[in-house]
């Protein structure tokens, strides 16, 4: 922990330098996305790389768009929750808000069971996460509050017990229900980019991530100044205790949008921060697109991989990828750090 | 700066107790007392950190407490005893933070210049974690310096305490300067000679009661410092008129 809390102080370029690898960023999560729209495998055979026939090329777009606001959003909810709670071990996931969702489906997909209809291929899990996920993120900021504004310390522990909570009640449900419904609940659980999704799902969900990140970069200076701690960024005019709670409910609400788009996908909200501050350092009106940036390569990223992947038992889930390949990528940068300061 | 008949109470335990005192524009008042005598809360609630349970902290005739954030930011500069040292900014930016609120020209100006007066213009690109703790000192002093236009109020809680002789001597250079300009200056001290030499006037403090408010001569009489700090003091007369007052050896 003390060396991940150095790893979050360590200073970056300064703002000024920033600007071309946040350009760089840019035009690598671009060619990202033009990866993806190329790449595919048919069944059993070998990658190849081709624009998509018309009929392929609207299921390529829908699922690309969706990796960018679900990879923007994690990273930018990640980046949030890093600052306001002064943790770098803090992520999008850490309010409950996956757990809640998690629950939200289950609690759909038992109720959808015991109706007959959870076997319809047509049912949509995304308004239920919706729910069950804002459901969640109201009750830790309501429990993680002290002196009436959300504390870091207190909201932390209420999001781990909420998210507790949540999990049990989802054991719960998974223990009624039959098991092709569990089966699909798993599914669920390891994450997937939609293929298919209406366009106005995917606008109230991009203009939702478009207006979070907004209202984050306009606060940059004040997210800058509580780094400083509470005391030093109120005599130094920051609002700390609405800013916490504004920040974090966008955090919040931005992850809800993405769990219901494509369930939880690990890793990106935890790591993309730690990849974007190496790269333009901590001045907050940087990192905070970097993040988005970051947060858009990985997801996109693991997505054009998993077609290129086989192992068998068709492709693999997003989730599964981010998990697995991020994993390591942190531990590499920590090691990393640990030397840094060795030396 | 006027203080009227303050209380307060942390975590339920009360900590001042009605606290009426005034800190005039152009003067250095300095706050002296034993360990938990109440300074640090006492300077904390006029910075607007603390709701007091009762009385009203205003400057001139705005209330402290019931300002902006913003408002009190640029009336009042703050140098914490205590700061973060793990925070990603260089030097600069740290001071930066401080000017933030008055524009680009005149934030560049005020930070090159309280960057010179702590001179710590040397140190402006390195990380704030990489310096030592008195040079950290300075660079959250400087920062409180480009902050507040005279003026303000500047509060500062035990500044010389990680500095040493030739710094310690360059801050109080430094707010005397602020205070002629018309500054209000309060400042927590231990140090009863520097308080002496330093200081227009004094409140001393002892279990969250103002015991003694005034020019220093007067408030710092041996019998009262003997009374509130249950130790002996010898006083010695400088050459500028000024009493240095120090332990008294056994």
């Amino acid at each position: 922990m003390s060396m991940l809390a150095t790893s979050i102080s360590a200073p970056g370029p300064r703002a000024g330098r920033s600007l071309l690898p946040l350009v760089a960023l840019g035009v690598l999560a671009a060619a990202i996305c033009v990866l993806r729209y190329a790449i595919d495998r048919a069944p059993g055979g070998s990658v190849t790389l081709a624009w998509p026939e018309t009929e392929w090329a609207v299921f390529r777009r829908t699922s690309i768009f969706a990796g960018v606001i679900v990879g923007g959003g994690l990273g930018l909810a990640g980046a949030l929750m890093q600052s306001l709670l002064r943790n770098p071990l803090a992520s999008p996931y850490l309010l409950g808000v996956s757990s809640g969702a998690g629950l939200g489906v289950m609690a759909a997909m038992a109720i959808a069971a015991s109706a007959g209809m959870v076997s319809a291929a047509t049912v949509d899990w995304s308004i239920p996460a919706m729910l069950g996920a804002i459901g969640a993120l109201v009750v830790v900021l309501a429990l993680g509050r002290r002196n009436g504004w959300p504390d870091p310390v207190t909201v932390l522990l209420a999001g781990v017990v909420v998210a507790t909570i949540c999990a049990g009640g989802m054991m719960l449900l998974q223990h009624l229900v039959p098991m092709d419904v569990r089966g699909r609940f798993l599914t669920w659980m390891m994450g997937t980019l939609p293929e298919i999704a209406s366009t106005p799902q995917l606008i109230l969900a991009g203009v939702v991530v478009l207006a979070g990140i907004l209202a984050a970069m306009f606060m940059s200076a004040w997210l800058d100044a509580s780094l400083l701690g509470d005391d030093e960024a109120r005599t130094l005019g920051v609002p700390i205790g609405p800013l916490r709670l504004s920040l974090l409910a966008v955090a919040g609400m931005v992850t809800a949008v993405t769990v219901a788009m494509a369930g939880p996908i690990g890793f990106v909200g935890l790591i993309a921060p730690h990849v974007a501050r190496r790269t333009v350092g901590h001045t907050h009106l940087v990192l905070l697109p970097a993040t988005v940036l970051v947060g858009i390569v990985i997801v996109v990223g693991a997505d054009a991989a998993r077609q290129a992947i086989d192992l068998g038992s068709g492709r693999l889930p997003i989730g599964v990828l981010t998990i697995l390949a991020g994993g390591p990528v942190f531990l590499w940068l920590l090691r990393r750090e640990v030397r840094h300061l060795e030396a | 700066m006027k203080l009227d008949h303050v209380s307060v109470n942390l975590g339920g335990c009360p900590v001042l107790h009605d606290i009426t005192v005034t800190a005039q524009a152009g003067c250095v008042t300095g706050i002296l007392g034993p360990n938990a005598a109440g300074k640090t809360t006492l300077l904390r609630t006029i910075a607007g950190l603390i709701r007091p349970a009762s009385g009203t902290v205003r400057f001139d005739q705005d209330n402290i407490t019931s300002m902006r954030a913003s408002q009190r930011a640029a009336l009042i500069g703050f140098v914490p005893q205590r700061f973060r040292g793990e925070v990603p900014f260089t030097v600069r930016q740290i001071v930066a933070m401080g000017a933030r609120q008055r524009g680009a020209v005149e934030s560049r100006s005020a930070v090159t210049a309280a960057m010179e007066a702590c001179d710590i213009t040397a140190l402006a690109g390195r990380p704030f974690t990489q310096l030592s703790v008195g040079q950290q000192q300075r660079a959250v002093i400087a920062r409180a310096l480009a902050q507040v236009r005279s003026p303000g109020v500047l509060l500062l809680d035990e500044p010389l305490a990680a500095l040493d002789l030739r710094y310690a001597s360059t801050i109080l250079e430094i707010i005397r300067q602020r205070a002629e300009r018309g500054d209000t200056v309060i400042v927590s001290l231990h140090d009863l000679g520097v308080a002496s030499a330093t200081c227009d006037e004094t409140w001393l403090l002892s279990e969250g009661h103002v015991e003694a408010a005034g020019p220093p001569q007067e408030v710092l009489a041996e019998d009262r410092l003997e009374s509130v700090y249950g130790a002996r003091f010898e006083r010695l007369r400088r050459q500028d008129g000024r009493d240095w007052i120090i332990p008294a050896t056994a």
